[in-house]
């Protein structure tokens, strides 16, 4: 009996397999077929009591037709026609034996299927009766009052069993319906519970896309992360090569600026040269310093359309600073080129990138081409390269005649993080962010080397149907746009130096100036001066923020202008890398020209 | 059986028929008034059934009506009988007592063996059985129908062409 507990189980796993519906709808099913069966056995015993009194009419009919059949043949005395009448119950199969007697109960006529049951010699006296699977039915054959004789009929009635049987084919359809309904609920109940299966699915698939689509989001963050951190390894190669050429422009300043006491001390008058030679010293590191803050601050991508040539004579002092003196800087400039449309920062950090890799490439020195060209790129010329096709390209390519990379670094080229420089001197970024960049402008990079000959870095980048930004051409001293007396500002400066020129500069543009050295005495003054119209501050001060600060005066004077000033690229008044709306920022340092043209835009044009 | 005792039978058997033909034939509705007005059986010329007849008879109904036998040398149109049997005598032969109640509703019944003139029933001897042949046509004359159970039992049926 080991094997029954085990069978049971099996059994009880199987239904519990069931859903709670399905099993339920199949025990309906069950109990309707059940119900019916019973149904159909109470019908089968009622139906034994009507069918034999159905028998008993349908035999007795039998009988009757036989008897009035037989009258006449009886009267005139004609067996053989009542035999032909008594033979044509032969084709009733349920027929057992049938006998006609004349009036004196002689056997006039019989017919028996089987010899064992032949009919009675003389006409018995029953009228009906059922015995033994059989009914037996007498009757006399009368004429008016007169008997004739008598006919006897024995039929065969029908098995319960058989009866049973008929009908049991009946059920069995009937039971097989019920199932099939049953059947079909469950699988209804299956379907739709593989439904919500199906659902919870898709929502699982959606919760997956979701956090899918975050996780893009981060990467393009990282990617970003990356892009800035080239961009500081990127400068950081000047750093060094920078220091030491703002000391040089330092000392043309400082040179200029006492020669210019000594005169005007041993009473010279024409001192115009040295204060221009100093103003030039500065305005050149001015630009050095704009073009590293341009590069350090964490920018957004934006695309412009840009003019390559225009853009290679812009760096082209930096680069030389880059560079160094021991390295000769040639650049070839294409007439007629074509607009490309690409971030600027970072197309200028590429061609810095690569300027600073053939600047170590050539350690003893050497010549750096920078050359700009238009091109047309075939299918061949791409070399299947993914985001590129055939079409008009503006080629810059870099240059040097140093050491050329061997073709296995060649390989590994674009891998960031891959140098061949020793620790310290190089983190690897730089050719990556240049690879970058070329493929985020839809373009495509080429380089070609041999060891001890150079290297060329070719960047091909696609032809912009549209025209490049045309920049705004800086004013001339004689174009000033110049403030009146009316126009009272109140300029806010720590240092006392950095001040004094601002307030001076101002003073000689016609402004009327108050000036304060922190935030606390230029709320007062701001109080005591309800005239000013504008503040003028600096952002980082020491005794409090200059954002701060331009708050607590828009509450006092919601009218008051303000124009920020700070010699920091990043700052608590920018955020995610735009300027908040209406916010006017003058980065330092900056020429009068500049403090001239953001102050009287501010302002509006002046009133008379 | 002896030919004497068979004669008897035969006409013993043939008297009851007389009187059972009357149950499979329909006599236009003029001829019984009522239900108990009585079928009259006429015999006419030679009776070869004698007090047979009349045994046979007697007691005896063709559905409600009660039968009186009548027995006459001849007749005339106006016979007044229901059923006729007759044998022809010296008064009348078969033909005149059959041309007499021609169209007239009398079932005329004989029992001509040779090819001499028929009633509408005629009596004939088939394997020792008393058996009869019907004329549906001079039937249909004479305004009586014949049950086809009766048709069925005899040997030779004459019908209406149609």
């Amino acid at each position: 009996m080991t094997d029954a507990p085990f069978r049971k189980s099996r059994y009880r796993t199987w239904a519990e397999t069931l859903s709670e519906r399905s099993r339920s709808a199949l025990i309906a099913g069950v109990m309707a077929a059940l119900m019916l069966v019973t149904a159909g056995l109470i019908l089968a015993l009622y139906d034994s009591q009507t069918y034999k009194a159905q028998k008993l009419r349908e035999i007795t009919v039998q009988v009757q037709i036989l008897a009035a059949s037989v009258s006449a043949p009886l009267v005139f005395d004609d067996p053989s026609a009542t035999r032909e009448y008594l033979n044509a119950l032969q084709v009733n199969p349920e027929v057992d034996a049938a006998a006609v007697y004349d009036k004196a109960g002689v056997l006039v006529a019989t017919l028996a299927r089987d010899a064992k049951r032949a009919t009675p010699e003389k006409a018995p006296d029953q009228q009906s009766v059922f015995a033994d699977g059989f009914l037996t039915v007498v009757l006399p054959i009368m004429q008016d009052t007169r008997s004739l004789g008598t006919v006897y009929i024995r039929a065969v009635t029908e098995p319960l069993f058989r009866r049973l049987a008929r009908y049991g084919g009946i059920f069995l359809l009937v039971t097989m319906a019920s199932l099939v309904a049953a059947v079909l609920m469950a699988a209804h109940s299956a379907l739709s519970r593989a439904n919500t299966q199906l659902e919870a699915r898709a929502a699982q698939l959606a919760e997956s896309n979701r956090l899918l689509l975050v996780q893009i989001k981060e990467r393009e963050k990282a990617e970003d992360a990356l892009r800035q951190a080239q961009k500081m390894e990127a400068v950081g190669q000047l750093t060094g090569g920078i220091a030491h050429d703002f000391n040089n422009m330092l000392a043309v300043i400082v040179g200029n600026l006492s020669l210019l006491l000594r005169r005007a001390a041993q009473g010279e008058t024409n001192l115009t040269r040295y204060a221009e030679g100093a103003l030039e010293g500065a305005s050149r590191g001015a630009r050095l310093t704009q073009q590293l803050l341009a590069f350090s601050r964490q920018q957004p991508l934006a695309p412009v359309p840009l003019d390559p040539n225009h853009l290679v004579s812009s760096m082209s002092e930096l680069l030389r600073r880059a560079l160094g003196e021991h390295i000769r800087f040639e650049t070839v400039i294409a007439g007629g080129i074509w607009t490309i449309y690409a971030d600027k920062t970072q197309l200028e950090t590429a061609v810095l990138n690569l300027a600073v890799n053939a600047r170590d490439a050539m350690l003893e020195g050497g010549t750096l081409t920078l050359e700009t060209t238009n091109a047309r790129l075939t299918e061949a010329d791409l070399e299947g390269a993914q985001g590129t096709s055939s079409g008009d390209y503006i080629l810059i390519s870099v240059t040097d005649n140093g050491s050329g990379m061997t073709p296995a670094v060649l390989a590994k080229a674009f891998d960031p993080f891959f140098t061949t420089k020793p620790v310290g001197q190089g983190t690897g970024l730089g050719l990556s962010q240049v690879y970058g960049f070329v493929k985020q402008s839809r373009g495509h990079i080429k380089i070609q080397s041999e060891v001890g000959r150079g290297t060329t870095v070719k960047l091909y980048l696609p032809r912009y149907a549209g025209a490049a930004k045309a920049e705004r051409p800086e004013r001339s001293v004689h174009n000033l746009p110049m403030g009146n007396a009316k126009e009272v500002l109140l300029v806010v400066e720590d240092d006392e130096t950095v001040r004094r020129v601002a307030v001076d500069s101002l003073r000689d543009l016609g402004y009327t100036i108050y000036h304060a050295s922190g935030a606390l005495s230029a709320l007062s003054v701001l109080e005591a001066h309800p005239e000013i119209v504008l503040l003028f501050t600096d952002i980082v001060m020491p005794d409090g923020n200059g954002r701060k600060l331009a708050d607590d005066a828009l509450t006092m004077r919601p009218n008051l202008k303000v124009l920020f000033t700070t010699g920091y690229a990043r700052d608590a008044i920018i955020h995610n890398g735009v300027l908040d709306e209406g916010v006017e920022l003058l980065p330092k340092p900056y020429s009068i020209e500049q403090v001239a043209q953001k102050i009287r835009e501010i302002l509006g044009p002046a009133k008379p | 059986m002896r030919a004497a005792e068979s004669r008897n039978l035969e006409y013993a058997v043939k008297a009851s028929f007389l009187y059972k033909f009357g149950d499979y034939v329909r006599w236009p509705l003029a001829s019984f008034p009522s239900d108990t007005t009585p079928v009259v059986l006429c015999v006419v010329g030679d009776d070869p059934f004698g007090r047979t007849l009349d045994d046979a008879t007697n007691g005896e109904h063709i559905g409600m009506h009660p039968i009186t036998v009548r027995r006459s040398p001849a007749v005339v149109t106006e016979s007044g009988c229901n059923i006729l049997f007759t044998r022809g005598s010296a008064a009348q032969s078969v033909a005149n007592v059959l041309k007499a109640v021609a169209g007239q509703p009398v079932l005329t019944i004989t029992e001509t063996i040779d090819e001499g003139p028929r009633g509408i029933i005629n009596f004939a001897i088939r394997d020792n059985r008393v058996r009869f042949e019907i004329d549906e046509q001079t039937a249909t004359t004479h305004q009586l129908e014949i049950s086809s159970k009766l048709l069925s039992l005899a040997v030779a049926v004459r019908r209406d062409m149609p």
